[in-house]
């Protein structure tokens, strides 16, 4: 199989970082689903998990996640090796309803902001209030300008996904910030 | 192509249909975002009802484009599950399969004149795929080549690009392409604009082919042109060069510019004043060599 090269490969903070910290996430399927709401039932029953009805609603497990994002727009994140499966039993779901499933998997890259100092280290470049951002929630919002997908998964774990060209700007952008925070200025 | 309101072309490219409903949309360079805010605006606000959905896949994909007669040749040991052959695979063709192994969006496509692939793969395999076929390719005497060499080779085929040779202020019509309007369309953004008076004056400024009188010189773009290099200044500019090169080629230069009727003067002597004396150029087809793309299937 051909080598994949990911623009964060390898990349990480020098030395401990125990306030807040940053790592590339590892690789995972991606997908745009975009259906009518009224027929969120149907795609609930092909993800295997109810897909939240709600802009901002998150719902996780069994290493996936699924976000509302828009009206109509969810954002899921699986493993790799259940890429096929998803894409087959969507494509079977198109006979009776359809929607849009794209495949976004190499379109975006994770990082993932964690440590007691993660809300400070977001907040810094992000005009959305994170401190209110629920646990469990996600949403589309800016970074420096920068289009992302924000993912609140803990109290202090958080992800970002970004375009593959802004990846080394957002990541670079977060480093500054964490060494900030962790020299205390 | 997709234009205003005004009947004015605002970008173009190439769509491909994968599937009876679902469309691959590429737009010029640096385009996607604004195509992809101008359709969704346009489904969000005019047309609500239509059941469609719009998603940018701008850097899910890393496309390498093969121009060349070597070109399928190059790809056809790599490529599976896709038929190469001129029949099933024409000049204008989309289809998916796999390269190397890897997932691949196949277009038959050129913006050289001559055969031409772009091959897609999901983004983080670009690299290791351009490199094998750098190696695979090195068979064939094969050369990466810059943005400038493809500005050269569009340009000897008369192929625009948005924003160059067009400046928001130009229709279908006056940049030759009115074959690409859809004339039994019952609607599309920018029908009724193309039917207004002003439109339809025979001396818009039209997208010509301009060469030189000194085959050495190259014009420079944004040069003015005017018909009497005589006449006391301010003078009546009638047009501008649009792009301009060095065709290795033609070993002389070429360019296209825009000028008022221009699609009337073929043959004419058109003059550009420039500061250290007045250019001569004679007025021609927008397409350089090989007015009938032999080479696309050579």
């Amino acid at each position: 199989m051909m080598q994949t090269h990911h623009p964060l490969a390898e990349r990480a903070l020098p030395g401990a970082q125990a306030r807040v910290n940053i790592r590339p996430v590892e690789d995972g399927a991606r997908f745009i689903l975009r259906i009518d709401p009224q027929n969120l039932a149907a795609a609930s029953s092909v993800w295997g998990a109810s897909l939240p009805p709600t802009i901002g609603g998150l719902v996780s497990g069994f290493g996936r996640i699924a976000t509302c994002i828009g009206p109509d727009e969810w954002y899921l994140i699986a493993p790799l090796t259940e890429q096929d499966a998803i894409e087959s039993a969507f494509a079977a779901l198109y006979a009776t309803t359809i929607h849009s499933l794209v495949d976004v998997s190499h379109r975006e890259v994770g990082i993932a902001v964690e440590g007691p100092a993660a809300v400070l280290a977001l907040q810094a470049s992000i005009a959305f209030d994170i401190a209110a951002m629920p646990v469990g929630s996600g949403c589309r919002t800016i970074i420096d300008r920068v289009q992302i997908i924000l993912l609140r998964e803990g109290q202090d774990s958080f992800r970002v996904e970004v375009w593959n060209s802004f990846s080394d700007h957002v990541w670079n952008l977060l480093a500054g910030i964490c060494r900030e925070i962790e020299l205390g200025v | 192509m997709l234009l205003g309101e005004d009947g004015f072309i605002r970008d173009d490219g190439v769509i491909g249909r994968l599937a009876t409903d679902r469309f691959h949309v590429t737009t010029t360079t640096g385009g996607a975002a604004r195509v992809l805010n101008m359709m969704e605006d346009y489904l969000q606000t005019e047309f609500p009802d239509l059941k469609v959905w719009l998603t940018s896949t701008t850097e899910q994909w890393s496309v390498i484009a093969i121009n060349g007669p070597n070109a399928r040749n190059l790809l056809a040991p790599l490529v599976e599950g896709i038929d190469l052959s001129e029949e099933a695979f024409p000049h204008m063709s989309v289809a998916s399969g796999k390269i190397c192994g890897v997932p691949t969006r196949l277009f038959r496509m050129s913006f050289t004149g001559e055969r031409g692939y772009e091959v897609n793969v999901p983004a983080h395999y670009g690299r290791a795929i351009w490199e094998k076929l750098i190696e695979a390719g090195q068979h064939y005497g094969v050369t990466p080549y810059g943005t400038e060499t493809m500005h050269v080779l569009r340009a000897e085929k008369g192929y625009i690009i948005v924003g160059q040779d067009t400046d928001g202020t130009l229709t279908p019509d006056d940049a030759g392409l009115g074959w690409a309007i859809g004339k039994a369309k019952p609607d599309f953004v920018g029908k009724r604009s193309l039917a207004r008076p002003d439109m339809l004056k025979p001396d818009r400024k039209q997208l010509v082919g301009l060469l030189t009188a000194d085959p050495k010189v190259v014009l420079e773009e944004g040069a003015q042109i005017v018909l009497d290099p005589n006449q006391s200044v301010p003078m009546k500019m009638v047009g501008h060069v649009t792009s301009s090169y060095w065709s290795v080629s033609l070993d002389r230069s070429i360019a296209l510019a825009v000028i008022e009727g221009g699609n009337a003067r073929m043959g004419e002597t058109v003059h550009i004043p420039m500061p250290d004396g007045t250019l001569q150029a004679q007025v021609t087809s927008t397409v350089f060599i090989d007015p009938e793309n032999t080479r696309l299937s050579a």
